[in-house]
């Protein structure tokens, strides 16, 4: 049942692949599907407000003063115009992406239903938004447009008057109603930020803007094409006759053709039952998930770490109940969080330096705890020294590429939910004494966490920037980051492989410096893990 | 007497119609609020507020201490440097420029063929009543509660209106439309379009208002002559009783 995703999981990966040469992974676009959408949305506000400045409100000049920013003023008022409609279309096309993005990869069920759901009232007022401002043109094609969704609009029988009797013959048409027009596009695009505002708000430090180099791309592409092909008008609307040939923006109108075909009920079924279907998405069907984070008080000290890490929002901090001299205390709400383990490795506790049999950490999850995680790298080590030459360990996640299918003689792996669950004090475990020689951190794609910030806090943690830091005395040429997807087997085995080639230099080179007692080449190979403290 | 609330009408607008609102917007605000959990979110409730600050403080110590310890964020930078990149970008870019460029406004969609015109039946009518209006007799009136004795006694129901349409003799339409309202009382409504060739043609119109069958309470019949594209409108005026063309 899961894996009907997996043909589309690959087609995505793979186009991505390709994008990230030119992009690199943060800029790659794919990834940024929903902060496009968002940037899209701010270039409409702009030169929507511009070409209000420059708009006639009334039926009979609209159509005029559309043409003379078109046409006098096409420098500056045409640019505004085809940015507004370029990308007001580019936001069709970057949510639609964005939403099948979220659907391949998974990642709207369970606790993400409220940011999924948000999303088709988002999609309602994105096409209010979009075809009430094709009415204001006034041209043919505002005329076809306004009288179809006039009459989709009857069809419910909840106007006294029909309102498609607004356009009925020449002089139908008040400034009154068309003042009606007009405040529906002010108001549908308002509507739908606020929408967009709340589609975010359950997830913790949401990224809404892309990438400076990819906005600025993404609006220098939208003015080039503003010049090339500049938005025009169709015809000016004429009551007394009635559009034929009509160049329709499929991105907004591909609905109208089929209502002049079925009619409006069929059309009201239709947008009704995908909008059901797409909002129960998230339940068909539910995902059975591990159980949510646990807080074992007496281990946690109320240091925020958790709370700041989270991605999903799921942990919060409450004055502390237990009579311990801290001021605070974490707690877990199972509502919103996915299992994914990103607090265990933020918690200082959460070391493998201990000597209980019983690793109790501040913060674990109940179906995976770090006992077993300590186990697995034993483990894992263990099988690793068994061959000859360096032995690797491969630590990797649930959802990036499938670490077990790499393992061979002297390399063997471990998996986590999530990358962002390894502490790096871990890291310091797995090559200390009896460790492993080397070790290879992955995950998912870089800048492609399933569960969101994994990649950037382990990367902050190992750079020292972000607490809990990796320690100084951890040999950073015996640590390898490579991040790769479901699909990137190849480039985690030529990584396997030229980690190996350096890992046995390493060793060589420690072996003869002990035995003319010079000091270890350590320091002077360059660190894989981007930077040290 | 509901029946009667119900017709009437505030500033213009049926009561008919105002009612689900007042019933159902409570309802669905409910839901909003409190199932999908806007409320929470519009208004947070105090002890979330305060965590909040709590946690805000918190945070803001959090970054004091790092920045004492000289750990500032430094996360690798991972946009792409060099000239050629951003060369290799432009592809992409272009790509999207033309999907974008091309589907707003290409292909091309006939509506309605250039020689051809349309004929637009927009048309409302009440049915006349199924019984007609009586005069109460005195001894009825008594026997009525005084807040009730209007003089006339009236069936509220009303016949469904037929409509028929022939061009050039033959039938394009021919349609039976209820009445609008929960007790039948309001008007039949139609709205139809009927593309014909542009040219001259003999409209036909007919309507029976009266539960026949025979389309003879209202008749007009014309010869028109119709320019390509021309959108030619059906009405009936209510107020002097006839059927036009406009
Ligand atoms: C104008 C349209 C939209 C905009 C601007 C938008 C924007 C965003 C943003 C900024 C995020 C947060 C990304 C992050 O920081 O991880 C997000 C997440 C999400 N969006 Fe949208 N979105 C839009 C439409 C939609 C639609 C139509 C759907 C689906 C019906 C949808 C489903 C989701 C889901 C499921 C997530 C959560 C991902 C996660 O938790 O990992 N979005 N969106
Ligand atoms: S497991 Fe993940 S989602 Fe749950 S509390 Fe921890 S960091 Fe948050
Ligand atoms: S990271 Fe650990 S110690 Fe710190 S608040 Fe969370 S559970 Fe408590």
């Amino acid at each position: 049942m899961s894996n009907f995703r997996r043909p589309l999981q690959d087609a995505f990966l793979l186009l991505e692949a390709i994008f990230d040469k030119p992009f690199g992974p943060e800029w790659n676009p794919f990834r940024q599907m929903g902060t496009l959408a968002f940037f899209f949305f701010w270039v409409a506000a702009v030169s929507g407000i511009y070409i209000y400045i420059l708009f006639d409100t009334s039926v009979a000049e609209a159509y005029q003063s559309i043409e003379y920013m078109t046409y006098e003023q096409w420098y500056l008022g045409g640019i505004m115009r085809s940015l507004h409609r370029y990308a007001s279309d580019a936001m069709v096309v970057t949510a639609a992406l964005h939403m099948s993005r979220e659907f391949i990869f998974d990642r709207y069920r369970d606790v993400r239903w409220f940011t999924w759901f948000t999303g088709v009232p988002i999609l309602w007022f994105l096409y209010t938004s979009g075809i009430s401002g094709y009415w204001l043109v006034w041209d043919q094609l505002a005329q076809y447009v306004a009288i179809g969704s006039m009459e989709w609009l009857d069809w419910l029988g909840i106007f006294g008057e029909p309102v498609a009797n607004n356009f009925l013959t020449r002089g139908s048409l008040t400034d009154r109603f068309f003042t009606l027009l007009i405040f529906m596009h002010i108001f549908a695009p308002l509507i739908l930020l606020f929408i967009m505002w709340i589609h975010v708000m359950r997830v913790a430090q949401p990224k809404i803007n892309p990438p400076r180099g990819l906005a600025l791309g993404s609006l220098l592409m939208l003015v080039v094409l503003a010049l090339v092909k500049p938005a025009v008008s169709h015809a000016p609307a004429d009551l007394g006759t009635t559009p034929t040939d009509l160049n329709l923006d499929w991105y907004y109108m591909l609905f109208y053709p089929v209502f002049d075909k079925l009619g409006p009920g069929a059309l009201w079924g239709l947008a009704i039952g995908i909008s059901f279907l797409i909002a129960s998405l998230p339940w068909l069907p539910p995902l059975r998930r591990p159980k949510a984070a646990m807080v074992t008080l007496d281990q946690c000290n109320g240091c925020t770490r958790c709370f700041n890490d989270c991605p999903f929002g799921a942990v919060t901090m409450q004055p502390r109940t237990d009579g311990r001299p801290y001021e605070q205390e974490a707690i877990v709400n199972p509502k919103l969080c996915t299992s994914c383990g990103i607090c265990v490795g933020a918690c200082p506790t959460s070391t493998p330096f201990r000597h209980s049999d019983m690793l109790v950490t501040g913060i674990d999850l109940p179906d995976f705890p770090l006992a077993k995680v300590r186990a697995k790298f034993n483990k894992a080590i263990e099988s690793a020294r068994q061959a000859e030459g360096p032995s690797i360990l491969i630590v990797g996640c649930d959802h990036g590429v499938d670490t077990r299918s790499h393992e061979s003689a002297g390399v063997a792996s471990a998996k986590l939910p999530c990358i962002g669950m390894l502490p790096p004090s871990f890291i310091d475990y797995a090559l200390g004494r009896d460790g492993a020689d080397g070790m290879i951190v992955t995950g998912c794609r870089d800048c492609d966490c399933f569960s969101r910030l994994g990649i950037r806090w382990t990367e902050d943690r190992l750079a020292g920037a972000r607490d809990p830091y990796l320690r100084k005395r951890v040999p950073r040429e015996r640590l390898k980051v490579q991040w790769a997807g479901r699909t990137d087997g190849v480039t985690l085995d030529q990584a396997i492989e030229a980690f190996r080639g350096e890992l046995t230099a390493l060793d060589e080179a420690e072996a003869a410096a002990k035995e003319t007692g010079g000091t270890s080449l350590a320091g002077e190979t360059t660190p894989a893990a981007g930077g040290a403290e | 007497m509901i029946g009667g609330f119900l017709a009437s009408s505030i500033n213009g607008v049926p009561v008919f119609y105002i009612v689900p609102i007042v019933i159902f917007l409570p309802i669905v605000l409910f839901l909003l609020f409190k199932v999908v959990g806007l409320g929470n979110i519009l208004f947070p409730p105090r002890e979330v507020v305060a965590e909040r600050k709590r946690a805000e403080k918190a945070k803001n110590e959090y970054e004091e201490k790092r920045r004492q310890k000289g750990l500032s964020q430094v996360r690798p930078d991972k946009s792409p440097k060099s000239p050629l990149l951003w060369a290799l970008q432009a592809p992409p870019y272009i790509a999207f420029a033309i999907v974008l460029g091309i589907f707003s406004s290409w292909p091309g969609y006939t509506y309605h063929a250039a020689d051809h015109a349309l004929i637009k039946l927009s048309l409302s009518h009440p049915g006349k009543r199924k019984v007609e209006c009586r005069k109460r007799t005195r001894e009825e009136l008594a026997k009525l509660p005084p807040n009730m004795r209007t003089p006339m006694q009236c069936s509220r129901e009303r016949w469904p209106v037929l409509v028929e349409l022939k061009v050039d003799g033959e039938t394009v339409f021919r349609q039976y439309r209820n009445p609008a309202g929960l007790s039948k009382d309001g008007a039949s409504s139609f709205y139809e379009k009927f593309a014909v060739p542009a040219g001259t043609h003999k409209l036909n119109i007919g309507i029976n208002d009266t539960g026949g069958t025979e389309t003879t309470d209202f008749v007009l019949e014309r010869s028109v002559d119709l320019k390509p594209a021309q959108a030619l409108v059906v009405g009936f005026h209510e107020s002097d009783h006839r059927i036009f063309l406009k």
